[in-house]
């Protein structure tokens, strides 16, 4: 545990500035370096890293694997392209031609592997026991004796006892191959990708010319609204022209809620296999599980489009009770068209920055906890 | 050991069985020994109705199958001074009963001056209901329970609104009508906060060490190299993440805001009751502030409320005075509750809505060994 304390101490992937020097109030001398370095600060030298936009799959490709290793290790970003979450496919395709030990480097997918390997076996187990118990019943009650085999303390087969190393011990290498390029990326979302070029750290290459003057905000607001319609109009020819971006704008109000709960320091994951939009981490997902589930819901103006029927808020409250974590209602407020457009069209006489901080500022961030209440164990 | 999200394997073994969810077990009202005098209260026993062929499993429906119809076929009998008996009254739409007695008079009705108890229509529905009580017409004939629901249900508002005051009732709870209750606007008028001198002087020297910071004299020796806004964040020189997530704060949160308890009559969302725990402390004559606040809906005419419905029914609400000291205690209570009763044909779930703040940073956690000069930029903050 110790260790995961020191490969994942850094919260972001921006590189600090040195210390000041201790400073001892009663001491003089030791103001002069502590002045000097506090006014002539030295700025660290900011690493940037370079990613691929794919348009088509609305993501982002890191295959620098130092920046890989960043990027997972200061926040968590992003995920493998050929693993659950963390970058491990390297660790696992040597592991199954033998080249790691039985219990060297173990990832986390072959953790829950093994786990459901045991919990598999124990049920075998207890199924086998269960069946003796039944065909001793049956004995018992028409009369006939009990043979030593269906005795309660009769030892298991062999087949319900053998380890996981026994089933493993062949290695699956036919040809010999004694070294693996890592040919795994890491994919960013694209509000993980505008967060981590917010902050410096990220620049997004592209293919397509008609994207180099385009801030990184509007570009994203304008892949997605033209993704959107897509799925809505199939014969709808896919130019490259300015969509009409609203203030509900799928991305835009994914990206408030991403960028307000990073910015509380919330390691912000992607929820879609609990039907969520986004899982909340308090240190990331190595050091415990989601404690929260957040849905979002968009509000234009005093206006909710979108709204769930009764039995579709309890099928996703038993699922995210049964995975136990909190289900969070997220109502992001957005402007109202005309308060939007005002800043959306703004743009051109703007630094980059200043425009993307200008239109977040105008989103409301309100979340309500959805629970489960039952009167008889809110007794006491 | 990496804690991912998975389904921890042995989940299953640990899980308890949710009681309230199981279909009752008549067999347990056998263990109560009634001509011996002494009283026992029953337990629960290990039930395993799954028939594999064996005369085990046959014979343990068979006992339990005979114990539900022992324990029915009982007949229930009252005496005549014990008995209560209410008359109905069309006009005020109240039943009254001339004696009251027995203990669920603690929690139930209204005494007027000439020491009668006037009871409310699901009141009056919910003890004939149960067989505590006798409900008589104004003309001197007894009603039946079907001409006590005709009687009750139109007043009670509506079906769901009785069956979820009944469920409630039969858990325990008192249940008051939220209309009833009278609502106390002075104690939640909106409060501005005074800053005294010691606050004063932690936000000065909170600017001036802002200010400072953007003082460099590294770009006053080398005017010509000032550049454009590169990142949204607006230094370039960070000792600590705390100061990058300060540069960070951009997009707003909602904080709950304690004003004049409002409400509004427009939505169809309205807290219908106000239940209190179980408790011999209650007096429905003096009553204190409510445990749950009760919003019963339909599953058929309704949806989810929307984020205003929700805030209608949270201004309702007063804010919770004692928050929990843990932050994920305080992220899942929340400052106010509403618990909504859905109604899907007489099933009755209840879900929980809880209005929490967001604004708990939590990246203060990463660099816990601070200087005096962090402290001070804590302070800073809590200030603004």
């Amino acid at each position: 545990m110790s260790k995961n304390h020191e490969v994942y101490k850094d919260a972001l992937p921006i590189s600090l500035a040195y210390p000041l020097p201790p400073i001892i109030l009663t001491n003089p001398l030791t103001w002069i370096p502590y002045i000097y370095r506090y006014l002539f600060r030295k700025t660290p030298r900011q690493v940037q890293w370079q990613c691929q936009l794919h348009e088509s799959d609305l993501s982002c490709v890191v295959t620098d694997s130092e920046a890989i290793k960043k990027f997972w290790t200061s926040g968590f970003f992003g995920k493998g392209n050929l693993s659950r979450s963390e970058p491990t496919w390297h660790t696992r395709t040597k592991r199954s031609l033998g080249l790691l030990g039985f219990d060297e480097d173990l990832v986390a997918e072959e953790v829950t592997a093994r786990r459901r390997f045991q919990r598999k076996q124990f049920k075998a187990q207890r199924a086998y026991r269960e069946n003796r118990a039944r065909e001793r019943q049956l004995l018992l009650e028409n009369g006939k004796p009990i043979p030593a085999s269906l005795e309660e303390d009769a030892e298991l087969p062999e087949y319900l006892t053998k380890s996981l190393k026994d089933f493993s011990r062949v290695s699956e290498n036919p040809y010999h191959i004694t070294s693996v390029p890592n040919v795994e990326h890491l994919q960013l979302t694209f509000p993980e990708a505008f967060f981590l070029a917010s902050l410096g750290v990220l620049r997004i290459n592209y293919e397509n010319p008609n994207f180099e003057l385009l801030p990184i905000l509007k570009l994203f607001a304008n892949i997605v609204a033209n993704s959107v319609a897509l799925t809505h109009d199939y014969s709808l020819q896919q130019s490259h022209e300015d969509p009409i971006i609203e203030p509900d704008n799928k991305f835009l109000t994914e990206l408030a809620a991403y960028f307000y709960f990073r910015q509380q320091g919330w390691v912000v994951k992607n929820g879609t296999k609990f039907s969520v939009d986004f899982l909340l981490y308090k240190k990331g997902p190595v050091f415990s599980h989601a404690e929260f589930a957040i849905l979002l819901i968009p509000c234009v103006g005093n206006k909710q489009k979108y709204n769930m029927q009764w039995h579709e808020v309890h099928c996703l409250n038993r699922v995210i009770a049964q995975v136990k974590k909190s289900l969070i209602l997220c109502y992001v407020q957005c402007p109202s068209i005309e308060d939007f457009n005002k800043i959306w069209k703004n743009q051109a006489s703007m630094n980059e920055w200043d425009w993307a901080e200008s239109v977040l500022r105008q989103y409301l961030i309100r979340c309500v906890t959805l629970r489960r209440w039952v009167p008889s164990r809110n007794r006491d | 050991m990496d804690a991912q999200d998975e389904d921890n394997p042995f989940t299953n073994l640990e899980t308890t069985v949710d009681v309230t969810e199981e279909i009752q077990d008549w067999r347990f009202l056998s263990n109560v020994e009634k001509d011996q005098g002494t009283y026992t209260i029953p337990k629960r026993g290990q039930k395993d109705f799954e028939p594999d062929g064996t005369n085990k499993q046959h014979s343990a429906l068979d006992l339990s199958r005979k114990a539900m119809f022992d324990a029915l076929s009982v007949e229930r009998l009252i005496s005549a001074k014990h008995a209560i008996i209410a008359t109905w009254n069309a006009q005020n739409g109240m039943s009254c009963v001339e004696k009251a007695h027995g203990p669920l008079f603690k929690t139930m009705g209204t005494a007027d001056s000439q020491n009668r108890m006037w009871l409310l229509p699901e009141e009056t529905l919910y003890l004939v209901e149960r067989g505590s009580m006798e409900c008589w017409s104004e003309e001197g004939l007894p009603m039946s329970l079907q001409a006590v629901y005709s009687a009750s249900i139109p007043l009670c508002g509506s079906l769901e609104n009785y069956l979820v005051y009944a469920h409630l009732r039969r858990c325990g709870f008192s249940v008051i009508r939220s209309n009833l209750v009278p609502v106390k606007e002075d104690e939640y008028r909106c409060d501005s906060k005074i800053m005294n001198f010691k606050d004063l002087l932690f936000l000065g020297l909170g600017k001036a060490s802002q200010i400072l910071q953007t003082f460099n004299f590294r770009k006053l020796a080398f005017p010509f190299s000032k550049r454009r806004r590169q990142s949204i964040l607006l230094h370039d020189t960070f000792y600590t993440y705390e100061e990058v997530y300060h540069d960070l704060q951009i997009v707003r949160g909602y904080v709950p805001i304690a004003c004049n308890l409002i409400t509004s009559s427009d939505s169809l969302f309205q807290i219908t009751f106000h239940a209190y725990k179980p408790s011999a402390s209650f007096k429905k004559s003096a009553l204190s502030e409510p445990d749950f606040r009760i919003c019963v809906v339909s599953s058929q005419d309704t949806l989810l409320p929307t984020i205003f419905e929700i805030d209608a029914l949270f201004s309702s609400t007063p804010l919770r005075q004692n928050m929990p000291q843990h932050m994920f205690q305080r992220l899942k209570e929340g400052y106010r509750n509403i618990i909504i009763a859905i109604v899907d044909y007489g099933v009755i779930s209840y879900i929980r809505l809880s209005d929490v703040c967001f604004e708990e940073k939590v990246y203060t956690d990463f660099s816990k060994k601070g200087s005096k000069r962090k402290r001070v930029s804590k302070k800073f903050q809590q200030l603004v």
